[in-house]
């Protein structure tokens, strides 16, 4: 029974001993990856893998974790590239427009995100498939209005325009922290024309940035096209020619130089009385040694 | 040897005026090493630049700013004594008073040297009083310091000008002719007439007010060079009576201190009893009380606001920091008001042991208000080495530091060398005083 005891302190000893790796079981870690994609018809697809995983504590984002993309072909398996995850967990990759992807007969790609794993975190991959698409933006004053003409299709095997049946489309204006949709439209048949009435700020010039936007759509994914025009209300700062007298100017304000001011005198004048007293005090002393 | 007597305090107290014992020069040689010790790293900062501190772009105060801070807070503390002791003449207060005077005056002299430490280009020091502007809190700190130096000078002279006379008039003190001619160029023909005495009464009078006011005004500017940042930690509208409260505080522990050193060194049992302690240690719980009081309510509404970045400093504080805060904000507080507090506790040795906890906590204090607020910036550090985000004294730093405290020992050492510690003057009967 002695012994018994003795090995169950032993253990429970031994247990608690931080970083002991005697008794604890070392369990890896399994990730996951949240795979996003947009094709943006101005440069290319963005493919954005963020990796992390989750506890009792929250979600965590994993930083330096080396992410393969990979493209899978009907009978190859293509590295595009390896990304290295950032402090939010995230890889991002560029696949420019120029670059033929494998597809598969019915005209889908398929992008994969590979995590190899380490001794910390487990394997993990995941993958998407769409078809490419084609979204083209003209801008245009049609009898004086504004119009955005939407334009999206698709190409075959022979290389022939096939109109995107339905899509949902946002119109949005780039504003400085997000995209500001203006208006939800709806593209059938592969067209759309949207009369451009919003009143919003541009630049002095009325410069504003343009953007369609297809949301997750289930053969195409996200799809965006950017543009710009001088459609907006020309905005022009009226700063003051003068700022007069503040904390950022060369001249203090009035009322910092008075207090100012007032405490000074006020201390100096007490610190000049007192030295005052203080030679009338050894006037006082010479006159009383002359004396005598 | 009664303390109503100058004369016999004279007495007593010329021997130690006159010469210095083989333990005294060690003392003052040790000092003095502590000193040239400081000295060589300040040419190895000046030769090799700022790289041998531990401070760096993102944390660009360290151990210096802390040292100015506490300096000067225990030099306002001995002007706030002092000057409230003289205003209220409290008759506990005449074996003490030169002590928080030489408090005051001293870490004057010490405090702002290390703000010139944090300055990477002394050469271009004087473009500060140049170029100053007023709307720069740095700039009030530079007027209201330099006028506070000479009013606490003004100050301390003026309550050691009979002194000087007493010194001057004793006939059997046999010291270098020097210093005879000083004590008669110091005492300025005092001659003890009702004149002389109502002219000095009154200015001290003035002079112990200001330096009252002083103290306050220059503590809190020196707060509000933190507080007008808007930095996470120092952006408070507290910081001003926050700081005066540390100050007074600290300082106060530091005079506990000096109390028993002194009280040992010159055998002042019979002058410096029991009962100065427990009045100061009383002093000290009722400041400790405060600040823990501003400290608690920082904190809390801090921590209860959730705003990102006072939260990112709180979680730094309650992690890398949790045991130099621990004891900075509960020991510095619990144990002076646990000491004190109970009367069993509340012997000499109990309550100056309770002063070096104060001390040190404080000093902990203002290194927790400086260096972890400027490892939480706002804006993230990337890819940036460990060095440049997170802050860590270096040799010459604590050496720096170790040189002021040998210089604070080696001025009080010189100073009780001057003029006796206990002033002659003050145990006179104040009644005498029109």
């Amino acid at each position: 029974m002695k012994k018994l005891l003795k090995y169950f302190a032993l253990f429970l000893l031994l247990s608690n001993i931080p970083g002991n790796n005697l008794l604890a079981q070392e369990e890896m870690i399994e990730p996951a990856i949240l795979l996003e994609y947009k094709n943006v018809m101005n440069y290319g697809k963005e493919v954005t893998a963020k990796i992390y995983f989750r506890d009792d504590e929250g979600f965590h984002f994993l930083p330096d974790l080396a992410i393969q993309f990979y493209s899978i072909g009907e009978e190859e398996e293509r590295l595009l590239g390896e990304v290295l995850t950032d402090a939010d967990g995230i890889a991002q990759f560029v696949i420019s427009n120029d670059y033929k992807l494998p597809k598969d007969p019915d005209g889908f790609f398929t992008i994969r995100a590979v995590f190899e794993g380490n001794n910390l975190y487990a394997y993990y991959e995941d993958e998407f498939s769409f078809k490419d698409i084609v979204l083209e933006m003209d801008l245009n004053e049609i009898d004086s209005v504004r119009t955005i003409s939407l334009l999206a299709y698709e190409r075959d095997s022979l290389d022939n325009k096939i109109a995107v049946e339905e899509a949902d489309v946002y119109i949005q204006v780039p504003r400085m922290f997000t995209n500001l949709t203006v208006s939800e439209e709806y593209l059938e048949a592969g067209e759309l024309e949207y009369e451009f009435t919003v009143k919003i700020s541009g630049d002095s010039s009325g410069k504003i940035g343009l953007i369609a936007f297809i949301p997750e759509h289930e053969l195409y994914g996200n799809v965006e096209i950017r543009s710009h025009a001088n459609w907006g209300v020309p905005f022009h700062a009226h700063l003051r020619e003068t700022f007069g007298r503040q904390l950022w100017t060369p001249v203090a304000p009035l009322w910092m130089i008075i207090t100012l001011i007032i405490l000074l005198a006020g201390v100096w004048g007490h610190y000049i009385y007192s030295i005052i007293q203080l030679s009338l005090i050894g006037k006082a002393g010479k006159k009383m040694l002359n004396n005598k | 040897m009664k303390a109503d007597n100058p004369t016999a305090l004279l007495k007593r107290f010329a021997p130690d005026l006159e010469k210095t014992s083989k333990l005294g020069v060690a003392w003052i040689i040790f000092c003095v090493l502590l000193v040239l010790l400081g000295i060589f790293a300040l040419i190895t900062q000046i030769t090799r630049g700022h790289i041998v501190t531990g401070m760096r772009d993102n944390v660009v105060w360290g151990i210096y700013i802390v040292n100015f801070i506490f300096f000067m807070g225990i030099s306002y503390a001995g002007a706030l004594i002092s000057g409230t002791l003289h205003l209220f003449r409290s008759d506990w207060r005449k074996p003490i008073i030169r002590m928080a005077e030489f408090l005051t005056i001293f870490s004057l002299l010490i405090g702002p040297l290390y703000i010139m430490l944090c300055v990477g280009r002394l050469d271009k020091l004087h473009y500060l009083v140049i170029f100053g502007r007023i709307q720069s809190p740095i700039t009030w700190d530079v007027i209201a310091i330099s006028t506070d130096i000479i009013g606490c000078f003004l100050f301390l002279y003026l309550a050691l000008l009979r002194d000087f006379a007493r010194l001057r008039d004793y006939p059997d003190l046999k010291v270098a002719k020097w210093r005879k001619k000083l004590y008669r160029w110091l005492a300025i023909y005092w001659k003890d007439t009702p004149e002389q005495r109502r002219r000095l009464e009154r200015s001290t009078d003035i002079m112990a007010g200001m330096v009252i006011a002083i103290a306050i005004i220059v503590y809190s500017v020196l707060a509000w060079i933190f507080s007008v940042t808007l930095q996470p930690g120092w952006h408070s509208t507290i910081f001003g009576p926050y700081f005066v409260i540390a100050a007074v505080y600290s300082g106060t522990a530091v005079l506990i201190v000096i109390m028993w050193i002194y009280r040992k060194i010159y055998k002042l049992e019979d002058l410096i009893t029991r009962k100065h302690f427990v009045n100061i240690g009383v002093v000290m719980l009722v400041l400790g009380a405060f600040f823990g009081y501003f400290t608690f309510s920082e904190y809390l509404t801090k921590w209860y606001g959730s705003e990102k970045n006072d939260e990112q400093l709180i979680s730094i504080l309650f992690d890398r920091y949790y045991w130099l805060f621990l004891f900075s904000n509960y020991a510095g507080v619990l144990v002076p008001l646990i000491v004190v507090g109970l009367p069993k506790l509340r012997t000499i040795r109990w309550i100056t042991l309770a002063a070096v906890v104060v001390i040190v906590a404080l000093w902990i204090n203002r290194y927790l208000i400086v260096v972890p607020t400027l490892e939480t910036p706002y804006l993230p550090v990337q890819d940036a080495r460990d060095a440049w985000v997170h802050y860590r004294g270096t040799w010459v730093e604590w050496v720096l530091t170790i040189g002021g405290i040998g210089s604070l020992c080696l001025f009080f050492t010189i100073g009780s060398k001057m003029v006796p510690i206990i002033p002659l003057s003050v145990v006179e009967d104040d009644k005498k005083i029109d």
